[in-house]
């Protein structure tokens, strides 16, 4: 870095003296000696502050050089080495709680069906009404209640069948305007939730109300569910097989169940159990007269 | 595949404890009821004079039915469905309609007790020698003034003031119809009991032929069976004018025909078994198998006399009351018939029972 002036030259040797000559001189000088004293300045404080809270330069440079050597790359390998160790680990505790959350404990819900027919309730085809059907009259059980069902003539009326292939309906009771009486799904259809399913019903391709008006080339297939000595006993428990969205290592699993809801009366609940665990599902059946159960299951092992 | 049995812990303790006479059936909230099991029974082994073949109580619309279940105690509304349940203060000040849409909202099967019904359980008692007695005279019996229930107002059974109800079925055994625990209980007294299935309309007496609960009361038929005063009415009286005659023909209206109003005469009978029918007319058997005419009509005998009184007002539009209340004493009974009330009275004395064909 120069000085502003690098070359003051001598005072030129004259008498007598002019001031002015020397003075030019004089401020020169002192400008050389500002800019001295400046740059001196400046470099005190630049040493200083790189002193940091070090007395001197020298230990400063000490401290630095130690710092220098904690980035070494046996110290950055040590460094990475714990870092993909620590992401190792978080990846196990993360697969752990994924695990815990879609195997150790499973969860859903289900709805137990539990209607049917006591007594009678049989079809026939009509012989006098187009594809229609006569009901017998019966008793079923439903919503946790006995019903009466009456007789019905000329009720329910069968699809025709204009594809060219076998169709399917169902013939099933349902909550109409006048009380429980006999529906017929479409073709293709199924049940309502609240049905009380009588028959199926195939109906042959080309069975029309032109050809097959009084219903003989369909096949009536009985798929009551009889019950004769409702309420008190049941031929055979309802139950729902649930089947588990992940396998578990074995069977020995806990099963929670939680009623949700239901219809009937509270003592009609009866108990509400699991049965044939396996490793990919299991069964819940109800031993009382309530229906449409909707209850929460939960299975727990904790072991996997 | 071994048998289950079905839990349901209220329904198995009132059927061991009642050896299966009593059971409890639900409705569509799932309310329970305690219904006792009346078998079906034929006329002809409570009496020839009856007729052959089963009660028509057991059967509806020709189809015949095993067992008619029957509320045990009368009705106590809840959410608009009646209940058979006992201790509870039955309700009352309801009318006819009002009543049969409380039992009918129940579900298929449920209905307001029929007259057909309630017949067949009276003649079955006194087939068995027994009539039940009951709250007749404000919390207790007025023939056997030791008998008590509860009353719903807490004052001491016989204190004349109050509304003298009992808690249903808080009486004695000797209350139930058939004296035990396992009965329908306060069939007599209490609160008079709304019955279906029967009207008077202009002294005509409507009524299906069974227990039929799916025929329309439009579509009752005409039994031509009358219901004669033995005087007309002045139209001036309220009160009692004469006697009730059963009939083929009416010759006098105890009020002024076609109104429904309580405001006229009408004609009562102390004894329901004391009616008198038209000289050399014969009794329909139907008649005889409703209650609604006493077997002496037609040459037949009790082995005990039928209790109860008999009102009819032959104008207007009636319909049937059975049993009496708290208030009436010796008209109260298992045979009394009260056609006195047009279908939407409701005083405070009137109730109903719910019951139930499968």
């Amino acid at each position: 870095m120069a000085l502003p002036h690098s070359t003051i030259g001598r005072h030129p040797d004259q008498f007598p003296a002019i001031p002015s000559a020397w003075n030019e001189k004089y401020d020169k000088i002192d400008a050389n000696f500002n800019n001295v004293d400046t740059r001196l300045s400046g470099c005190e404080t630049e040493i200083s502050e790189a002193k940091g809270d070090k007395p001197t330069l020298a230990e400063m440079m000490n401290y630095l050089e130690q710092q220098v050597e904690g980035i070494s790359s046996d110290m950055q390998n040590t460094v990475i080495s714990s870092l993909l160790q620590a992401i190792d680990l978080g990846g196990l505790a993360n697969r752990e709680l994924v695990k815990t959350l879609s195997m150790r404990f499973q969860s859903g819900t289900i709805t137990i069906s539990n209607k049917g027919v006591i007594t009678g309730c049989t079809i026939e085809k009509s012989t006098s009404a187009t594809r229609n059907i006569n009901l017998k009259e019966g008793t079923i059980f439903v919503g946790g209640m006995l019903v009466p069902i009456s007789e019905e003539t000329n009720g329910a009326a069968i699809p025709s069948n204009y594809s060219g292939l076998d169709k399917i309906c169902y013939i099933y009771l349902g909550l109409g305007s006048r009380g429980w009486e006999a529906f017929c799904t479409d073709l293709g259809g199924s049940i309502p939730d609240n049905g009380v399913p009588l028959y199926r019903i195939t109906v042959p391709a080309g069975s029309t109300e032109a050809v097959d008006p009084y219903l003989e080339n369909i096949i009536l297939t009985d798929i009551r569910r009889i019950e004769p000595n409702a309420p008190k006993t049941f031929l055979n428990a309802p139950f729902v097989y649930v089947a588990l969205p992940f396998n578990v290592l074995g069977n020995d699993y806990s099963v929670d169940l939680d009623v949700i809801d239901f219809d009937g009366g509270g003592y009609q609940l009866g108990y509400i159990y699991a049965d044939e665990r396996a490793s990919n599902g299991f069964k819940v059946c109800a031993n009382g007269m309530a229906d449409n159960i909707e209850i929460r299951w939960t299975i727990r092992k904790l072991n996997l | 595949m071994p048998i289950i049995f079905t839990k349901d812990t209220l329904r198995s303790s009132v059927e061991a404890a009642t050896g299966g006479q009593v059971t409890v059936l639900y409705d569509d909230m799932g309310y329970p009821s305690y219904m006792v099991r009346i078998p079906k029974f034929n006329l002809e082994d409570i009496d020839p004079v009856y007729g052959s073949g089963v009660h028509p109580a057991f059967k509806t619309g020709g189809i015949e039915k095993p067992e008619i279940f029957i509320g045990a105690y009368q009705s106590k509304v809840y959410d608009g469905r009646a209940c058979s349940l006992p201790n509870v203060d039955p309700t009352t000040y309801i009318n006819y309609d009002n009543a049969k849409a409380a039992c009918n909202a129940k579900g298929g099967g449920w209905h307001l007790m029929t007259n057909w019904e309630w017949a067949a359980i009276a003649l079955w008692c006194i087939k068995n020698n027994f009539q039940p007695r009951g709250n007749t005279n404000y919390g207790r019996s007025h023939e056997a003034t030791y008998e008590t229930g509860r009353r719903q107002d807490g004052r001491t059974p016989g204190n004349t003031t109050g509304e003298a109800r009992i808690l249903a079925g808080s009486g004695p055994a000797a209350w139930r119809h058939n004296n035990t625990f396992a009965g329908i209980a306060d069939m007599v007294g209490n609160v008079s009991e709304w019955v279906g299935g029967l009207k008077l309309v202009d002294g005509k007496i409507y009524m299906p032929s069974d227990n039929n609960l799916n025929m329309l009361e439009e579509d009752w038929p005409d039994t031509n069976v009358r219901f004669n005063s033995s005087a007309s009415g002045d139209e001036s009286s309220s009160g009692d004018i004469g006697d009730p005659i059963i009939s083929d023909a009416i010759t006098a209206y105890a009020g002024p025909v076609g109104n429904d109003s309580n405001n006229y005469g009408y004609t009562y009978i102390t004894n329901w078994k004391n009616l008198t029918k038209k000289a050399d007319y014969t009794i329909p058997s139907l008649m005889l198998q409703a209650a609604i005419a006493p077997i002496t009509l037609a040459d037949g005998t009790y082995s005990m006399d039928p209790k109860g009184a008999l009102w009819v007002r032959n104008y207007g539009s009636r319909f049937p009351l059975r049993g009496g209340s708290w208030l009436y004493g010796s008209n109260a009974g298992l045979f009394a018939l009260y056609m006195y009330y047009s279908r939407s009275s409701s005083p405070y004395h009137i109730g109903f029972r719910v019951a139930f064909v499968g």
